[in-house]
């Protein structure tokens, strides 16, 4: 006979031992959970190449598998125009060298936005993604790789777009379609963590793309990716203040034409204001409002690891020389009697607001080094420092952060505010000034010789995986598109003018001087 | 002054509920990329999910010893699961900064919440530590009991929104029913009914 006594007893004891147990495997879990991330003691050229700085998008195996998935957003060119890679203007990864992902690419295990830790590598992208770039003078060349240089193929906003699409098609990016094809693509199955990350992951960046179509409108896909009329920016150039305009203020940024071109990132120490019009003064704030515009959040940025990437990263570029010309193209010779010559006319013409690199190799101030010249001065377009909201983006950008939130920026690091107004572009030091290419802070100027007008600028060229032309300094642009070259730059569409800065002179204007010209270009290959 | 036994019973009753209640809080909140910020809302989910039987014993009359225990044990487990909270909250959540949590909640609802951390921590510990009818311990507790759930009613149905409404209706509802329970047997109590030949029939 039971003991019906006995059997209650023992039935609540299995019950408090069961719980207990259950308790102590979530308590575990939990540890061992924080030990998939740990604080970074990566050094800062690590940090920038290869370091989670807050910005992860996808689950590793997701990235893995999504140009297989869609070729119709990953090869928008159609498969003749080459890999997904090439298609956006990406550079190639080492086998066996994080992961084997393109450059700027990272693997960490950080959800995305949170932070928090994940059984499962997700993949993001870092500084290095928009700033290092290829230096290629033909199509087969491996070309020279130039960490620090804004990537001149690099089309970003294509490659978003065409991301959000694939997330959005609810019949083709399905959790078992990415099974399969991972487990057809490299032969074994994804475990259940990848699987139920994977699941999670898709519910929920699903949700969030489409909770943005209403204010910033659906993506566009496939051939749309490479239509100018639909994806303005183009290769090498972003619209940072369209996502900050609708990340910080909730707003479309619908009138937003400020176009920008990755920047060159040498010798940091040098600048005092970043940013093309000088808005940001601390370092820290910038790289931060860079991240915050391409997805990281308050919350991750300030956990350990990230925030100590975020600064290795910094100091990466505090003193990141920028290439030598004669290294990166040893089979051009200069001609040390026109760079002497075009030195005086570097002097008389650009110091003032450049500075020059003095006998030491550090930089000399030039006396308007960090004056902010009003576009209409300039000449130049004006879109960048006259968009919708720019009034009034500064102080909402500090509002958005909490008060003593330890990455709040300092409202006096931020222009227009205390520290005066900035409708117009900054005089900085040109380190390397044939690594800038395209020029001017749209990148509606190919090449150096077009630049100081030696030669007329192209007023309507395509852009892509352009070549670089050591003679000009600059990329071949051809004036017809082809499979690599496909963006059809217009310099007659707001955001796009490729007017102004005629200096020394306006091209065929009063006092050209061809041979002066020639000189200082020779020059400027030297600095 | 009453002798405090603590059955298995009684245990079971309460450590179950308050260790699976946490489990799903903090298990739960991995099917979310926010993980920090869901286990902050789920453990404030199971906290109050067992903070309800816990003002219902308290509330209720005849406060017998076993059902003291009972009430005892839901206090306890329901600070604690309250604790959890308070972790994610402060120490992830605010980043372990006070100025933070007082700069983004304001000073009325941050000081609130640390006064309820300190009083109900406060009140577990005199309930475990202190047997004898104390006056000044037995209107601290009634006053925490009018603070703490107000605190939480104000919080669950008049700040936020979604399944938290639920819980703070329930507990509301709760309150009520055993006030009522508490306001009846009173008046039973203070008006007795007197059995007469005509009202016996």
């Amino acid at each position: 006979m039971i003991d019906k006594a006995k059997l209650g007893r023992g039935l609540m004891k299995a019950g408090i031992a069961v719980t207990a147990v259950l308790l102590a495997a979530t308590l575990l879990f939990i540890y061992a959970e924080s030990t998939w991330v740990r604080a970074s003691s990566a050094d800062p050229e690590h940090s920038f190449l290869y370091a989670t700085t807050g910005t992860e998008i996808m689950p590793l195996p997701v990235f893995q598998v999504l140009p297989y998935l869609f070729p119709d957003q990953f090869q928008p060119g159609g498969p003749a125009a080459g890999d997904w890679i090439q298609q956006y203007g990406l550079i190639r990864g080492k086998e066996g060298v994080n992961e084997g992902l393109p450059q700027g690419f990272f693997v960490s295990n950080h959800r995305p936005k949170s932070g928090a830790p994940s059984p499962v590598p997700f993949v993001g992208i870092n500084c290095s993604f928009c700033h290092t770039s290829l230096i290629k003078r033909t199509d087969s060349d491996p070309g020279v790789m130039v960490r620090g240089m804004g990537n001149t193929s690099l089309d970003f906003i294509a490659w978003v777009d065409g991301f959000k699409t694939a997330v959005l098609d609810e019949k083709r990016m399905t959790p078992k379609a990415i099974f399969d094809t991972y487990e057809q693509k490299f032969g074994k199955k994804l475990s259940l963590s990848e699987k139920l990350m994977i699941r999670l992951w898709l519910i929920q960046t699903r949700q969030t793309v489409q909770e943005a179509e209403p204010k910033v409108d659906d993506p566009f896909g496939g051939a749309d990716l490479r239509n100018s009329a639909y994806m303005p920016n183009g290769p090498s150039r972003t619209q940072p203040f369209r996502n900050l305009v609708r990340n910080v203020m909730n707003r479309p940024a619908m009138l937003d034409h400020g176009y920008c071109k990755l920047p060159v990132l040498y010798e940091q120490k040098d600048r005092d204001w970043g940013q093309f019009d000088g808005s940001v003064k601390d370092r820290l704030t910038r790289s931060v409002l860079a991240a915050i515009a391409i997805g990281a959040t308050m919350q991750n940025l300030s956990m350990p690891e990230i925030s100590n990437n975020v600064e290795q990263s910094i100091a990466y570029t505090l003193d990141l020389k920028g290439p030598k010309f004669t290294d990166v193209f040893p089979d051009q010779k200069l001609d040390a009697q026109k760079v002497a010559r075009g030195q005086l006319v570097y002097a008389a013409h650009c110091d003032s607001c450049h500075g020059h690199p003095g006998s030491d190799g550090a930089w000399v101030r030039g006396e308007k080094q960090d004056t902010v010249f009003p576009y209409q001065t300039l000449g130049t377009d004006g879109e960048r420092v006259s968009f919708r909201h720019f009034d009034t983006l500064a102080d909402a950008l500090v509002d958005s952060f909490p008060p003593k939130q330890p990455l709040r920026p300092n409202r006096a690091d931020l222009r227009p505010g205390p520290m005066g107004d900035t409708q117009g572009y900054i005089g900085v030091p040109i380190v390397a000034p044939f690594s800038h290419a395209p020029y001017l802070h749209n990148g509606s100027i190919p090449t150096l010789a077009e630049l100081i007008n030696l030669k007329p600028r192209p007023d309507v060229f395509y852009r892509g995986d352009n070549l670089y032309d050591p003679v000009d300094a600059g990329l071949i642009v051809p004036d017809h598109p082809d499979a690599l070259r496909y963006f059809r730059f217009d310099t007659s569409i707001p955001g796009n003018s490729n007017k102004g800065h005629d200096y020394p002179w306006a091209y065929h204007g009063p006092g050209w001087n061809e041979a002066a010209l020639k000189d200082l270009l020779e020059y400027l290959k030297t600095i | 002054m009453s002798t405090r036994q603590i059955t298995l019973g009684q245990v079971t009753a309460t450590f179950v509920p308050f260790g699976l209640l946490l489990v799903a809080a903090l298990m739960g909140a991995e099917t979310a990329l926010d993980l920090p910020f869901q286990r902050m809302i789920y453990s404030i989910w199971a906290t109050m999910a067992l903070m309800i039987p816990a003002l219902c014993l308290y509330i209720l009359p005849s406060r017998t010893q076993p059902r003291k225990n009972l009430w005892l044990l839901y206090w306890t487990f329901a600070y604690l699961a309250y604790l959890v909270h308070f972790y994610y909250a402060v120490m992830v959540h605010y980043h372990a900064s006070i100025t933070e949590v007082f700069a983004q909640q304001g000073v009325k609802i941050a000081g609130s919440n640390f006064l309820v951390t300190f009083w109900w921590a406060l009140d577990v510990v005199l309930a475990w530590t202190v047997q004898s009818d104390v006056k000044w311990i037995g209107i601290s507790r009634l006053l925490a009991n009018i603070y703490i759930p107000f605190t939480f009613f104000v919080a669950s149905v008049v700040l936020f929104q979604g399944f938290v409404n639920v819980l703070g209706y329930a507990m509301t509802a709760g309150i009520i029913l055993c006030l009522l329970v508490r306001i009846h047997a009173w008046w039973l109590a203070a008006h007795p009914v007197v059995q007469t030949e005509a009202s016996g029939g």
